[in-house]
């Protein structure tokens, strides 16, 4: 399933820290008008190179789909960084 | 009813066993996987995330790295692979070769690389000295 929160959490110094939950489904569509040209771009792109644009289109989602449950959590000194698709 | 149910049932109207008897022994069947089905534990669990520890010391400042990449996104990526234009890959396949590393991707098929992911569960990748230490495992 495609992520639909992303939350992110930035630590600097021990006493302050920020945590943000990020909804992405208006990301998504404020990204739309952009997909649509991205999408051409690929049909064109694919064109070129002789590439299945339905096989990209898939391998892409995909993708998109793979990311949901990513978590990445680097501690640093007394920086922390973490961020996590959900 | 089974065959072994049968049996046991005829035992009993022949007067061979007591009817308690006939009940532990129809509860032993019951608590006796039969062949066809398998239970939970004997599938092999498909591993669901790749996880990547790193712990590092330096100048006596620790860093730790913790990354959970899911199974899905590392298909979706050979899968991604897979549709490179076969020009890219024989160019992939001489810089690698410079590189050292002799491996021909144009004879790596999608297949099999599945099939390397479905065995990833296997896998535990530990390297330690006295001051790093990196943990590659699924999980």
């Amino acid at each position: 399933m495609i992520p639909q929160i992303a939350t992110v959490r930035v630590q600097s110094r021990p006493d302050r820290h920020l945590r943000l939950w990020i909804p992405l489904l208006p990301i998504y569509l404020i990204l739309t008008p952009v997909l649509f040209l991205i999408i051409i771009g690929g049909a064109v792109a694919c064109a070129r190179y002789r590439i299945n644009p339905i096989r990209a289109l898939t391998a892409g989602a995909q993708m998109l789909a793979g990311l949901g449950g990513l978590h990445i959590d680097i501690k640093a000194h007394h920086s922390n960084i973490m961020i996590k698709l959900a | 009813m089974n065959e072994q149910r049968m049996q046991i049932l005829e035992m009993v109207a022949e007067n061979k066993l007591t009817v308690d008897e006939a009940d532990r022994l129809i509860a032993a069947l019951d608590d006796t996987p039969t062949q066809n089905q398998a239970t939970p534990e004997s599938k092999p669990k498909r591993p669901k995330y790749l996880r990547v520890l790193v712990d590092s010391r330096d100048d006596g400042e620790q860093t730790h790295v913790n990354v959970r990449i899911p199974i899905q996104l590392i298909r979706a990526g050979v899968k991604l692979a897979s549709i490179i234009p076969p020009k890219a890959l024989d160019q992939a396949n001489i810089e690698l070769q410079r590189s050292g590393m002799p491996i021909d991707l144009t004879r790596l098929k999608p297949e099999d690389i599945d099939e390397l992911i479905d065995h990833l569960g296997d896998m535990t990748v530990e390297v330690e000295d006295h001051e790093n230490k990196v943990h590659v495992f699924c999980e």
